[in-house]
């Protein structure tokens, strides 16, 4: 009887409790909204962001909050994460005005000039035609650097005349100075976002030189001028918002005046007469692909060329993190591993970069850079360089300066760069493994002007 | 007789729990609950209101899912409201009451282009539904696609000549196309109807 009882009891609670609703205060758009929309009056970003946080997890997601998230992220200037909050807000709404004219500022804002470029090409012209035509320019920018080098190879001289020059057939330089300029213009090709920049530049070096022909005769040179031509065409593609790729092909012509022996050198005091002239030519390309994933990007290289003796292959890892968002501070590493190939020999390095970018004031910046090599035929992807000297360059740590005067347009760059360098005997037969190798140091001091139009 | 007792007792209770718990008329319940979800949609309990229905939510009653989609919107659950009035929509395809109720939540969250989609099925059911007309002249007009809007305005004032948000808006867009002859004898025929209006006054001065 008493277990009958409480079976009753329990199907009575069973029952009279089915209809009881238990429900904790609902995360709802109305509350959002209206909490978001209150904290955007009141500029209360950090909050309303946590706000968006939580609508996000609790699946509201429209336009309005995009918008504020967006402008949240905007007014604290880490235009990198306001990015895909715009990006959505178009999703919602593919021809608003007001979220195509943000993301422009938000993608040119952290860097990434080549899709803000590309979205207000397709913007309609009639949504803000003043914006969509300052980006529709063809002509993009204009650049002017020079370079300048006094090196005290005296030391390294003294020693290669007191080692007994070597029996094979090769050539060693020890650099003394150099002025190298080059000039850049970059333009549009088509209505799209292909980007093309041409630089030419000139460079006017003196060097020792040391050649030994396959007679085994020496001819030391103590002032040989090289003067040398060079062209670089890279092309800039952003095929889809966030991926650029970017392919160059460099090309350099080099031209060395032969002096008879009894006829060089200020030391002589001998007027120089040049009876012959070694013209070289080097072509060499390279290719790399980005893409930017809002906080950092990530990219690869592959280059080739020949290089001096060398078929050179190589190819690099490179990486950007901008931890605050935008271009206040931004670290690059790239890393490459490269083979130099001269007949059946070859020889395997790894050179890898390190920069810091970081902002003083609004209108200066700072970049530190250091490269580890050995960098010798070696295709800087990063900065279109190709270094194409002999010497073997170990450790380079350079600082940059950049202004920026007036309304942005323009920045002006004053460097320096400390280097620590081998000068080192080539052997014709296998210049993979050089010989008399020599340490010296440098130092480099550049300037130039960046125009962007 | 002791088990005879027993059975009686269980008989009898089980018979109370089986019938509070049995509808007794399923089209019953669904006219109370109806009537008792607007009786507290009217005292502004939109939670409540909400709830009642979901108790004989049947997925496949057309009216059922349109009440729903409404009071859900009200109740501040616009994506709840948005499945809702879709699932109504699925149900009866032709049907404009369910397209005009989702413009409601999807207003409120800005997405437009979901909003230009509804607007434009209402259209090619109901080519002069001037609400639909009158809203997606609007959408374009901000998205500054003033060709589009002045599409559906124009046809607005050919079936209301004298509505005066329909004759602004259609100047606006006149003026927009730089067709100023066209604004300013629309933002004239809008004064008609609100010598007070200070956007029409406002666009005249601009022609001036």
């Amino acid at each position: 009887m008493r277990k009958n009882i409480l079976l009753i009891i329990l199907l009575l609670f069973i029952h009279l409790t089915n209809n009881i609703v238990v429900s904790s205060p609902p995360v709802n758009f109305a509350c959002i909204d209206s909490l978001s929309y209150n904290q955007y009056l009141d500029k209360n970003w950090e909050g309303l962001l946590e706000t968006v946080d939580q609508a996000l997890k609790n699946d509201i997601d429209y336009y309005y909050l995009r918008m504020r998230a967006g402008w949240a992220f905007y007014s604290l200037k880490n235009y990198r994460k306001a990015i895909p909050h715009y990006r959505k807000a178009l999703e919602f709404n593919s021809n608003d005005p007001v979220a195509t004219e943000m993301l422009i500022y938000c993608y040119d804002y952290s860097g990434r000039k080549n899709d803000a470029r590309k979205l207000a090409i397709t913007m309609p012209a009639e949504q803000n035609k003043p914006l969509k035509n300052s980006y529709s320019r063809i002509l993009t920018g204009f650049e002017i650097f020079t370079t300048w080098n006094e090196t005290d190879g005296t030391g390294i001289v003294s020693n290669i005349y007191e080692t007994p020059f070597p029996e094979t057939e090769g050539l060693q330089k020890v650099p003394a100075r150099y002025a190298y300029t080059s000039l850049s213009l970059s333009h549009r090709i088509g209505k799209g976002s292909l980007l093309a920049r041409h630089t030419a530049g000139m460079l006017n070096r003196s060097e020792f030189s040391l050649a030994i022909n396959n007679d085994g005769l020496a001819f030391p040179i103590e002032e040989q001028p090289v003067f040398q031509l060079d062209y670089q065409l890279a092309l800039d593609y952003t095929p889809i918002y966030g991926l650029r790729i970017s392919p160059a092909i460099y090309y350099s012509y080099t031209r060395i005046p032969l002096y008879l022996f009894e006829n060089y050198g200020r030391r002589n005091k001998a007027p120089r007469t040049a009876f012959e002239y070694t013209e070289t030519t080097s072509t060499s390309w390279s290719i790399k692909a980005d893409y930017d994933f809002y906080l950092f990007s990530a990219g690869m290289s592959w280059a080739g060329g020949e290089i001096n003796y060398f078929q050179v292959q190589q190819m690099g890892l490179h990486g950007r993190f901008f931890p605050l968002g935008n271009l206040n501070l931004y670290y690059t590493g790239a890393v490459f591993l490269q083979q130099k190939r001269h007949e059946s020999a070859t020889s395997n390095h790894l050179i890898h970069r390190h920069e810091l970018g970081f902002k003083i004031t609004d209108r200066w910046w700072m970049e530190l850079e250091s490269m580890h090599g050995p960098v010798n035929a070696f295709i800087d992807t990063d900065h279109g360089i190709v270094y194409n000297n002999l010497e073997i360059l170990q450790n380079s740590y350079q600082a940059t300066a950049i202004i920026i005067p007036g309304k942005g347009k323009m920045s002006l760059h004053l460097g320096m760069k400390y280097g620590e360098s081998v000068s080192a005997f080539y052997p014709d037969g296998d210049p993979v493994h050089t010989i008399n190798n020599n340490e010296f140091t440098f130092l480099n001091f550049t300037g130039g002007l960046i125009w962007k139009f | 007789m002791e088990i005879l007792k027993k059975k009686i007792i269980w008989t009898v209770f089980l018979a109370f729990i089986f019938s509070t718990t049995q509808a007794s008329d399923p089209v019953e319940d669904l006219i109370s609950n109806f009537a008792a979800s607007y009786e507290a949609e009217d005292k502004g309990e939109y939670n409540v209101a909400l709830n009642i229905m979901k108790e004989i939510y049947d997925e496949n009653g057309y009216e059922i899912n349109l009440r729903l989609g409404w009071l859900a919107y009200q109740a501040g659950f616009a994506n709840e409201s948005i499945s809702y009035y879709n699932r109504a929509m699925n149900l009866k395809p032709y049907s404009i009451e369910p397209k005009l109720g989702i413009t409601y939540p999807l207003s409120s969250m800005g997405n437009w282009d979901a909003l230009e989609k509804q607007y434009l099925d209402i259209i090619e059911i109901s080519p002069h539904n001037n609400t639909a007309l009158y809203n997606l002249g609007l959408i374009y007009y901000n998205r500054k696609q003033f060709e589009k809007a002045e599409v559906h305005f124009k046809t607005l004032v050919n079936l209301f000549p004298f509505d005066y948000d329909s004759l602004l808006m259609f100047a606006w867009t006149n003026f927009q196309l730089k067709k100023y002859r066209e604004a300013k004898v629309l933002f004239q025929k809008a004064l008609l109807n609100d010598p007070d209006s200070e956007s029409a006054k406002e666009g005249l001065n601009l022609l001036d």
